[in-house]
Protein backbone atom coordinates (compact mmCIF):
# COMPACT_ATOMS: atom_id res chain seq x y z
CA UNK A 1 0.00 0.00 0.00
CA UNK A 2 1.49 3.57 -1.13
CA UNK A 3 1.44 5.62 2.03
CA UNK A 4 2.24 9.37 2.75
CA UNK A 5 1.63 12.32 5.02
CA UNK A 6 -1.12 13.64 3.24
CA UNK A 7 -3.63 13.14 0.56
CA UNK A 8 -5.31 16.25 -0.53
CA UNK A 9 -8.63 15.43 -2.79
CA UNK A 10 -8.95 18.21 -5.54
CA UNK A 11 -7.14 20.52 -7.42
CA UNK A 12 -8.97 23.75 -7.02
CA UNK A 13 -7.78 27.03 -4.60
CA UNK A 14 -7.82 25.32 -1.72
CA UNK A 15 -6.53 22.51 -2.39
CA UNK A 16 -3.06 23.72 -3.94
CA UNK A 17 -2.35 26.17 -1.22
CA UNK A 18 -2.39 23.33 1.52
CA UNK A 19 -0.23 21.14 -0.73
CA UNK A 20 2.33 24.03 -1.49
CA UNK A 21 2.19 25.04 2.15
CA UNK A 22 2.83 21.29 3.61
CA UNK A 23 5.11 20.42 0.64
CA UNK A 24 7.48 23.35 1.53
CA UNK A 25 7.37 22.27 5.27
CA UNK A 26 8.65 18.89 4.28
CA UNK A 27 5.92 16.97 4.16
CA UNK A 28 5.15 14.13 1.61
CA UNK A 29 2.05 15.24 -0.55
CA UNK A 30 -0.15 13.87 -3.01
CA UNK A 31 -2.63 15.86 -4.36
CA UNK A 32 -5.41 13.75 -6.43
CA UNK A 33 -7.49 15.77 -9.35
CA UNK A 34 -10.32 13.91 -10.45
CA UNK A 35 -10.20 15.51 -14.17
CA UNK A 36 -7.81 15.37 -16.89
CA UNK A 37 -6.41 18.88 -16.36
CA UNK A 38 -6.48 21.33 -13.71
CA UNK A 39 -8.44 24.03 -13.63
CA UNK A 40 -11.01 22.85 -16.47
CA UNK A 41 -13.91 23.20 -16.50
CA UNK A 42 -14.15 26.28 -15.01
CA UNK A 43 -17.04 26.90 -12.98
CA UNK A 44 -17.33 30.23 -11.39
CA UNK A 45 -17.37 33.92 -12.22
CA UNK A 46 -13.96 35.20 -11.77
CA UNK A 47 -14.47 38.06 -10.20
CA UNK A 48 -11.70 38.20 -6.83
CA UNK A 49 -10.40 40.01 -4.70
CA UNK A 50 -7.56 42.35 -5.56
CA UNK A 51 -4.02 42.07 -6.61
CA UNK A 52 -2.39 42.61 -2.76
CA UNK A 53 -4.80 39.73 -1.59
CA UNK A 54 -3.80 37.70 -3.93
CA UNK A 55 -0.38 38.11 -3.93
CA UNK A 56 -0.14 36.54 -0.53
CA UNK A 57 -0.43 33.08 -1.86
CA UNK A 58 1.19 33.48 -5.41
CA UNK A 59 2.85 36.01 -7.43
CA UNK A 60 0.71 37.84 -9.78
CA UNK A 61 1.38 36.78 -13.13
CA UNK A 62 -0.72 38.68 -16.01
CA UNK A 63 -1.12 35.79 -17.74
CA UNK A 64 -4.18 34.94 -15.76
CA UNK A 65 -5.48 38.62 -14.76
CA UNK A 66 -8.26 39.69 -17.49
CA UNK A 67 -9.02 42.45 -16.28
CA UNK A 68 -8.68 44.58 -13.01
CA UNK A 69 -11.99 46.38 -11.04
CA UNK A 70 -12.14 50.07 -10.04
CA UNK A 71 -15.89 50.15 -9.56
CA UNK A 72 -19.10 48.64 -9.19
CA UNK A 73 -22.51 49.48 -10.13
CA UNK A 74 -25.22 47.88 -8.44
CA UNK A 75 -29.14 47.98 -10.73
CA UNK A 76 -32.05 47.89 -8.75
CA UNK A 77 -35.21 46.99 -10.34
CA UNK A 78 -36.56 49.81 -11.12
CA UNK A 79 -33.15 50.55 -12.79
CA UNK A 80 -31.55 52.91 -10.40
CA UNK A 81 -28.17 52.81 -10.68
CA UNK A 82 -25.66 53.01 -8.06
CA UNK A 83 -22.12 53.36 -8.47
CA UNK A 84 -19.50 53.09 -6.71
CA UNK A 85 -15.81 53.94 -7.08
CA UNK A 86 -13.46 51.17 -5.66
CA UNK A 87 -10.04 51.68 -6.54
CA UNK A 88 -8.00 48.25 -7.17
CA UNK A 89 -10.72 46.25 -5.02
CA UNK A 90 -10.64 42.92 -7.21
CA UNK A 91 -9.40 41.34 -10.82
CA UNK A 92 -11.36 38.99 -13.04
CA UNK A 93 -8.83 35.93 -12.91
CA UNK A 94 -9.01 33.34 -16.05
CA UNK A 95 -9.54 30.28 -13.24
CA UNK A 96 -8.29 27.81 -15.29
CA UNK A 97 -4.75 29.60 -15.73
CA UNK A 98 -5.07 30.54 -11.93
CA UNK A 99 -5.75 27.00 -10.75
CA UNK A 100 -2.99 25.84 -12.87
CA UNK A 101 -0.68 28.60 -11.69
CA UNK A 102 -1.67 27.18 -8.31
CA UNK A 103 -1.45 24.04 -8.89
CA UNK A 104 2.43 23.95 -10.49
CA UNK A 105 3.31 25.92 -7.31
CA UNK A 106 2.57 23.12 -5.40
CA UNK A 107 4.44 20.27 -7.61
CA UNK A 108 7.35 23.00 -7.59
CA UNK A 109 7.40 22.72 -3.96
CA UNK A 110 7.49 19.06 -4.08
CA UNK A 111 3.89 17.77 -3.87
CA UNK A 112 2.87 14.60 -5.89
CA UNK A 113 0.02 16.11 -8.41
CA UNK A 114 -1.93 13.43 -9.97
CA UNK A 115 -4.91 14.11 -11.95
CA UNK A 116 -7.28 11.36 -14.07
CA UNK A 117 -7.43 10.27 -10.33
CA UNK A 118 -10.90 10.35 -8.12
CA UNK A 119 -10.95 9.40 -4.20
CA UNK A 120 -13.99 6.50 -4.50
CA UNK A 121 -13.83 5.82 -1.18
CA UNK A 122 -12.37 6.47 2.63
CA UNK A 123 -9.87 4.45 4.33
CA UNK A 124 -11.01 4.06 7.75
CA UNK A 125 -8.70 2.90 10.52
CA UNK A 126 -10.17 2.61 14.05
CA UNK A 127 -12.21 5.49 14.78
CA UNK A 128 -9.83 7.44 12.33
CA UNK A 129 -9.65 8.16 8.18
CA UNK A 130 -6.36 6.89 6.96
CA UNK A 131 -6.42 7.56 3.63
CA UNK A 132 -8.53 7.14 0.17
CA UNK A 133 -8.74 5.03 -1.90
CA UNK A 134 -8.14 6.24 -5.41
CA UNK A 135 -9.11 5.57 -9.27
CA UNK A 136 -6.70 6.32 -12.11
CA UNK A 137 -9.81 7.28 -14.62
CA UNK A 138 -6.58 6.61 -17.42
CA UNK A 139 -5.79 2.55 -16.68
CA UNK A 140 -9.79 2.02 -14.71
CA UNK A 141 -7.29 0.81 -11.45
CA UNK A 142 -7.83 1.58 -8.25
CA UNK A 143 -5.42 1.35 -5.25
CA UNK A 144 -5.02 2.16 -1.51
CA UNK A 145 -3.13 5.34 -0.54
CA UNK A 146 -2.58 5.86 3.47
CA UNK A 147 -2.34 8.98 4.60
CA UNK A 148 -1.72 10.05 8.32
CA UNK A 149 -4.17 13.03 7.03
CA UNK A 150 -7.06 13.32 4.30
CA UNK A 151 -7.81 16.36 2.87
CA UNK A 152 -11.12 17.43 1.78
CA UNK A 153 -10.56 20.17 -0.87
CA UNK A 154 -12.93 18.68 -2.97
CA UNK A 155 -15.39 21.44 -3.42
CA UNK A 156 -19.64 21.97 -3.69
CA UNK A 157 -19.89 18.06 -4.92
CA UNK A 158 -17.22 16.60 -3.03
CA UNK A 159 -17.94 13.36 -0.88
CA UNK A 160 -15.11 13.12 1.03
CA UNK A 161 -17.01 15.08 4.09
CA UNK A 162 -20.07 13.25 3.69
CA UNK A 163 -18.15 10.15 3.96
CA UNK A 164 -16.41 11.33 6.97
CA UNK A 165 -19.57 12.04 8.69
CA UNK A 166 -18.80 15.96 8.79
CA UNK A 167 -21.17 16.95 6.62
CA UNK A 168 -24.54 16.02 5.10
CA UNK A 169 -26.54 16.75 1.75
CA UNK A 170 -27.57 20.37 1.64
CA UNK A 171 -31.16 21.37 1.17
CA UNK A 172 -32.70 22.90 -1.17
CA UNK A 173 -32.97 26.46 0.22
CA UNK A 174 -28.79 26.52 1.21
CA UNK A 175 -28.27 25.86 -2.34
CA UNK A 176 -27.91 28.82 -4.87
CA UNK A 177 -28.21 27.31 -8.84
CA UNK A 178 -25.87 29.34 -10.75
CA UNK A 179 -25.52 29.67 -15.17
CA UNK A 180 -22.89 32.23 -16.73
CA UNK A 181 -22.13 32.51 -20.27
CA UNK A 182 -19.32 33.78 -21.89
CA UNK A 183 -20.16 36.60 -23.75
CA UNK A 184 -18.80 39.27 -26.68
CA UNK A 185 -20.56 42.40 -27.09
CA UNK A 186 -19.58 46.42 -27.95
CA UNK A 187 -21.35 47.52 -25.36
CA UNK A 188 -19.97 46.09 -21.89
CA UNK A 189 -18.04 47.70 -19.08
CA UNK A 190 -14.44 48.29 -18.46
CA UNK A 191 -13.02 48.00 -15.07
CA UNK A 192 -16.45 47.94 -13.75
CA UNK A 193 -18.45 45.06 -12.36
CA UNK A 194 -22.49 45.39 -12.41
CA UNK A 195 -24.99 43.90 -9.91
CA UNK A 196 -28.62 43.56 -11.09
CA UNK A 197 -31.24 42.72 -8.34
CA UNK A 198 -34.76 41.96 -8.44
CA UNK A 199 -37.23 39.01 -8.32
CA UNK A 200 -37.95 38.97 -11.97
CA UNK A 201 -33.94 38.81 -12.57
CA UNK A 202 -33.13 36.29 -10.79
CA UNK A 203 -35.50 35.10 -7.63
CA UNK A 204 -33.21 34.83 -4.63
CA UNK A 205 -30.38 36.09 -5.97
CA UNK A 206 -28.61 38.56 -8.49
CA UNK A 207 -27.28 38.95 -11.26
CA UNK A 208 -23.81 39.97 -12.61
CA UNK A 209 -21.68 41.37 -15.55
CA UNK A 210 -17.35 40.70 -14.89
CA UNK A 211 -15.67 42.17 -17.47
CA UNK A 212 -12.83 39.83 -18.91
CA UNK A 213 -10.55 41.10 -21.90
CA UNK A 214 -11.66 43.90 -24.03
CA UNK A 215 -15.28 43.27 -25.63
CA UNK A 216 -15.97 39.65 -23.51
CA UNK A 217 -17.31 39.33 -19.92
CA UNK A 218 -19.05 36.61 -18.28
CA UNK A 219 -22.61 37.19 -17.25
CA UNK A 220 -24.23 35.47 -15.19
CA UNK A 221 -27.13 34.61 -12.21
CA UNK A 222 -27.73 33.01 -9.37
CA UNK A 223 -30.99 32.19 -8.05
CA UNK A 224 -32.55 30.38 -5.01
CA UNK A 225 -33.91 26.96 -6.20
CA UNK A 226 -37.19 27.01 -3.84
CA UNK A 227 -38.32 30.30 -5.44
CA UNK A 228 -38.38 29.61 -8.93
CA UNK A 229 -41.05 27.32 -9.41
CA UNK A 230 -40.91 25.61 -13.15
CA UNK A 231 -38.06 27.96 -14.80
CA UNK A 232 -34.85 27.13 -14.48
CA UNK A 233 -31.86 29.70 -14.08
CA UNK A 234 -30.91 29.27 -17.50
CA UNK A 235 -34.51 30.91 -18.34
CA UNK A 236 -33.69 33.79 -16.13
CA UNK A 237 -30.28 34.24 -17.74
CA UNK A 238 -31.33 33.96 -21.37
CA UNK A 239 -34.17 36.57 -20.79
CA UNK A 240 -31.75 39.08 -18.69
CA UNK A 241 -28.82 38.69 -21.99
CA UNK A 242 -31.61 39.20 -24.35
CA UNK A 243 -32.99 42.67 -22.30
CA UNK A 244 -29.29 43.75 -21.77
CA UNK A 245 -27.23 42.66 -24.51
CA UNK A 246 -29.62 41.37 -27.45
CA UNK A 247 -26.57 41.61 -29.94
CA UNK A 248 -24.26 39.70 -27.61
CA UNK A 249 -22.69 36.82 -28.80
CA UNK A 250 -22.93 33.42 -26.68
CA UNK A 251 -18.93 31.97 -26.86
CA UNK A 252 -18.97 29.35 -23.63
CA UNK A 253 -21.77 28.18 -21.22
CA UNK A 254 -20.67 27.21 -17.19
CA UNK A 255 -23.49 26.17 -14.53
CA UNK A 256 -22.41 24.79 -10.87
CA UNK A 257 -24.12 25.61 -7.57
CA UNK A 258 -22.31 26.92 -4.53
CA UNK A 259 -23.54 26.92 -0.57
CA UNK A 260 -25.72 30.07 1.03
CA UNK A 261 -25.32 28.56 4.49
CA UNK A 262 -23.47 29.79 7.82
CA UNK A 263 -20.33 27.65 8.53
CA UNK A 264 -20.07 24.19 9.27
CA UNK A 265 -20.11 23.39 13.27
CA UNK A 266 -17.06 21.89 12.80
CA UNK A 267 -14.77 20.79 9.74
CA UNK A 268 -12.81 17.96 10.82
CA UNK A 269 -12.93 14.64 12.30
CA UNK A 270 -10.28 11.69 13.21
CA UNK A 271 -7.61 12.24 10.79
CA UNK A 272 -9.64 14.29 8.34
CA UNK A 273 -10.02 17.58 8.05
CA UNK A 274 -12.39 19.82 4.77
CA UNK A 275 -11.36 22.89 2.76
CA UNK A 276 -12.62 25.29 0.66
CA UNK A 277 -16.37 24.69 -1.06
CA UNK A 278 -16.30 21.23 0.61
CA UNK A 279 -15.79 23.17 4.11
CA UNK A 280 -18.74 26.17 3.13
CA UNK A 281 -16.05 28.66 3.09
CA UNK A 282 -17.74 30.46 0.63
CA UNK A 283 -19.92 33.79 0.84
CA UNK A 284 -23.63 33.11 1.40
CA UNK A 285 -24.75 35.95 0.07
CA UNK A 286 -22.37 36.89 -3.00
CA UNK A 287 -21.25 33.53 -3.77
CA UNK A 288 -17.66 34.23 -4.33
CA UNK A 289 -15.66 31.55 -2.88
CA UNK A 290 -11.69 31.96 -4.31
CA UNK A 291 -10.30 34.54 -1.25
CA UNK A 292 -12.29 32.46 0.98
CA UNK A 293 -10.92 28.86 -0.17
CA UNK A 294 -6.81 30.45 0.27
CA UNK A 295 -7.82 31.88 3.93
CA UNK A 296 -9.05 28.51 5.05
CA UNK A 297 -6.38 27.04 2.86
CA UNK A 298 -3.74 28.91 5.29
CA UNK A 299 -5.52 28.46 8.42
CA UNK A 300 -5.58 24.49 7.79
CA UNK A 301 -1.85 24.29 6.97
CA UNK A 302 -0.88 25.65 9.81
CA UNK A 303 -2.78 23.46 12.05
CA UNK A 304 -2.06 20.64 9.65
CA UNK A 305 1.67 21.51 9.91
CA UNK A 306 1.94 21.05 13.35
CA UNK A 307 -0.87 18.29 13.39
CA UNK A 308 1.67 16.26 11.23
CA UNK A 309 5.14 17.68 12.91
CA UNK A 310 3.43 16.02 16.46
CA UNK A 311 1.71 13.26 14.65
CA UNK A 312 -2.07 14.43 16.50
CA UNK A 313 -4.09 14.01 13.59
CA UNK A 314 -7.58 13.96 16.19
CA UNK A 315 -10.47 15.15 15.61
CA UNK A 316 -9.46 17.47 19.25
CA UNK A 317 -6.43 18.77 17.59
CA UNK A 318 -7.87 19.70 14.58
CA UNK A 319 -10.67 21.57 16.22
CA UNK A 320 -8.36 24.56 16.86
CA UNK A 321 -8.52 25.24 12.32
CA UNK A 322 -12.55 25.46 13.63
CA UNK A 323 -11.72 28.46 16.04
CA UNK A 324 -9.29 30.17 13.65
CA UNK A 325 -11.48 30.13 10.49
CA UNK A 326 -14.22 31.55 12.79
CA UNK A 327 -12.44 33.80 14.07
CA UNK A 328 -10.70 34.84 10.60
CA UNK A 329 -13.94 34.93 8.67
CA UNK A 330 -16.71 32.57 9.83
CA UNK A 331 -18.52 34.69 12.07
CA UNK A 332 -18.90 37.13 9.33
CA UNK A 333 -19.97 34.53 6.73
CA UNK A 334 -22.59 33.18 9.78
CA UNK A 335 -24.06 37.40 9.20
CA UNK A 336 -23.76 37.15 5.99
CA UNK A 337 -25.67 33.53 5.73
CA UNK A 338 -28.45 35.62 7.55
CA UNK A 339 -28.31 38.81 5.40
CA UNK A 340 -29.40 36.41 2.57
CA UNK A 341 -31.77 35.14 3.37
CA UNK A 342 -33.22 38.38 4.58
CA UNK A 343 -31.95 40.55 1.02
CA UNK A 344 -33.56 37.75 -1.20
CA UNK A 345 -36.38 37.94 -0.26
CA UNK A 346 -37.12 41.43 -0.63
CA UNK A 347 -39.54 42.62 -3.06
CA UNK A 348 -38.66 44.81 -5.80
CA UNK A 349 -39.77 47.84 -3.94
CA UNK A 350 -38.18 47.54 -1.19
CA UNK A 351 -34.71 47.23 -3.19
CA UNK A 352 -35.92 50.56 -5.14
CA UNK A 353 -36.45 52.33 -1.78
CA UNK A 354 -32.81 50.82 -0.13
CA UNK A 355 -30.93 51.97 -3.41
CA UNK A 356 -32.44 55.24 -3.32
CA UNK A 357 -31.03 55.53 -0.03
CA UNK A 358 -27.21 54.34 -1.04
CA UNK A 359 -27.03 56.05 -3.83
CA UNK A 360 -27.44 58.86 -1.22
CA UNK A 361 -24.73 57.15 1.02
CA UNK A 362 -22.26 56.85 -2.12
CA UNK A 363 -22.65 60.28 -3.75
CA UNK A 364 -22.10 61.46 -0.15
CA UNK A 365 -19.69 59.15 1.07
CA UNK A 366 -16.09 57.91 0.82
CA UNK A 367 -14.31 55.43 -0.84
CA UNK A 368 -15.32 52.30 1.00
CA UNK A 369 -15.95 49.12 0.29
CA UNK A 370 -19.63 48.18 0.39
CA UNK A 371 -20.43 47.36 3.70
CA UNK A 372 -23.87 44.53 3.76
CA UNK A 373 -24.11 45.61 7.27
CA UNK A 374 -25.06 49.02 6.44
CA UNK A 375 -26.87 47.96 3.40
CA UNK A 376 -28.89 45.94 5.92
CA UNK A 377 -29.00 48.99 9.28
CA UNK A 378 -30.59 50.89 5.51
CA UNK A 379 -32.90 48.54 4.51
CA UNK A 380 -34.82 48.36 8.28
CA UNK A 381 -34.51 51.83 8.24
CA UNK A 382 -35.99 52.57 5.32
CA UNK A 383 -38.70 50.19 4.90
CA UNK A 384 -40.11 49.47 8.36
CA UNK A 385 -41.99 46.42 7.09
CA UNK A 386 -38.60 44.91 6.79
CA UNK A 387 -38.10 44.76 10.17
CA UNK A 388 -41.22 42.02 10.68
CA UNK A 389 -39.34 39.80 7.93
CA UNK A 390 -35.56 40.26 10.09
CA UNK A 391 -37.28 39.59 13.20
CA UNK A 392 -39.19 36.27 11.85
CA UNK A 393 -35.76 35.27 9.87
CA UNK A 394 -33.34 35.83 12.57
CA UNK A 395 -35.12 35.67 15.86
CA UNK B 1 -41.25 3.03 -24.32
CA UNK B 2 -37.88 2.36 -22.89
CA UNK B 3 -38.58 -0.70 -21.19
CA UNK B 4 -41.00 -3.38 -21.48
CA UNK B 5 -39.67 -4.32 -17.41
CA UNK B 6 -42.77 -4.22 -15.18
CA UNK B 7 -42.21 -4.46 -11.25
CA UNK B 8 -43.83 -3.70 -8.04
CA UNK B 9 -39.86 -2.47 -6.73
CA UNK B 10 -39.51 1.13 -6.99
CA UNK B 11 -37.59 1.90 -9.69
CA UNK B 12 -35.21 4.92 -10.43
CA UNK B 13 -36.62 7.51 -13.08
CA UNK B 14 -34.45 10.13 -13.36
CA UNK B 15 -32.76 10.47 -16.85
CA UNK B 16 -30.43 13.65 -17.54
CA UNK B 17 -30.79 15.25 -21.17
CA UNK B 18 -27.06 14.90 -22.44
CA UNK B 19 -27.81 17.61 -24.41
CA UNK B 20 -28.59 19.96 -21.49
CA UNK B 21 -26.14 18.39 -18.96
CA UNK B 22 -22.96 20.69 -18.18
CA UNK B 23 -21.58 17.93 -15.60
CA UNK B 24 -21.54 21.50 -13.60
CA UNK B 25 -21.88 19.44 -9.66
CA UNK B 26 -25.01 21.74 -8.86
CA UNK B 27 -27.48 18.25 -7.89
CA UNK B 28 -24.62 15.61 -6.36
CA UNK B 29 -24.71 18.14 -3.38
CA UNK B 30 -28.73 17.99 -2.51
CA UNK B 31 -29.24 14.27 -3.14
CA UNK B 32 -29.67 13.03 -0.18
CA UNK B 33 -29.06 9.32 -1.02
CA UNK B 34 -26.00 10.10 -2.30
CA UNK B 35 -27.10 9.12 -5.86
CA UNK B 36 -25.42 11.57 -7.92
CA UNK B 37 -21.75 11.65 -8.54
CA UNK B 38 -19.79 13.88 -10.82
CA UNK B 39 -16.63 12.03 -11.68
CA UNK B 40 -13.84 12.55 -14.04
CA UNK B 41 -15.62 13.85 -16.74
CA UNK B 42 -19.68 13.12 -16.75
CA UNK B 43 -22.91 13.55 -14.53
CA UNK B 44 -23.50 9.69 -12.95
CA UNK B 45 -26.77 8.52 -11.61
CA UNK B 46 -26.31 5.25 -9.01
CA UNK B 47 -29.73 3.90 -9.88
CA UNK B 48 -29.82 2.05 -6.85
CA UNK B 49 -29.53 4.66 -4.75
CA UNK B 50 -31.98 7.33 -6.37
CA UNK B 51 -35.65 7.30 -4.35
CA UNK B 52 -37.05 9.76 -7.32
CA UNK B 53 -37.30 12.61 -4.86
CA UNK B 54 -36.88 14.98 -7.27
CA UNK B 55 -34.75 17.79 -5.55
CA UNK B 56 -32.10 17.49 -8.25
CA UNK B 57 -34.38 18.65 -10.93
CA UNK B 58 -35.20 21.72 -9.24
CA UNK B 59 -31.88 22.73 -8.81
CA UNK B 60 -30.22 21.48 -12.26
CA UNK B 61 -29.62 25.28 -13.79
CA UNK B 62 -30.11 24.10 -17.03
CA UNK B 63 -33.29 21.63 -17.20
CA UNK B 64 -31.46 18.37 -17.87
CA UNK B 65 -32.51 16.01 -15.13
CA UNK B 66 -36.29 14.90 -15.72
CA UNK B 67 -37.92 11.65 -14.72
CA UNK B 68 -38.79 9.73 -17.50
CA UNK B 69 -42.51 7.75 -18.06
CA UNK B 70 -42.80 4.96 -15.39
CA UNK B 71 -42.62 1.95 -16.67
CA UNK B 72 -44.63 0.31 -13.67
CA UNK B 73 -47.85 -1.51 -14.14
CA UNK B 74 -48.22 -0.59 -17.78
CA UNK B 75 -49.26 -3.58 -19.91
CA UNK B 76 -47.53 -5.25 -21.99
CA UNK B 77 -48.05 -4.97 -25.62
Amino acid sequence: MEKTDAVIIGGGPAGSIVASTLAKKGFEIILLEKRPQIGVPVRCGEATGSREEISRFIPIDETWILADINAARLIAPGGRIVEKHLPSVGVVLDRSRFDQALAGQAANSGADVRVHTEAVGLLRGKNCVEGVLARDHRTGKTYELNAKVTIGADGIEGFIGRWAGITRHLKLSAIHSAIQYLIEDDGLPRDTIELYAGRKIAPGGYAWVFPKQKGFANVGLGVDPTMIEENTAKDFLDRFVEQHFPNAKIHATVAGGTSGTKPLKTMVGNGVLLVGEAAHQNNPLSGGGIMNALEGAEEASKVLTEALTTGDVSCRFLEQYDSRWKNRVGHAITKFALLRKLIYRLEDHELDNIAAVLDGISRNGEDKPIDYAEIFKTAVKTAPGLIWKAKNLLW
Amino acid sequence: MESKKSSLVTTCRLTIDLEKCLSCAACPPVCHTGALNLSSLLLEINKELCDNCSICIKVCPTGALLFSETTNFKPQG
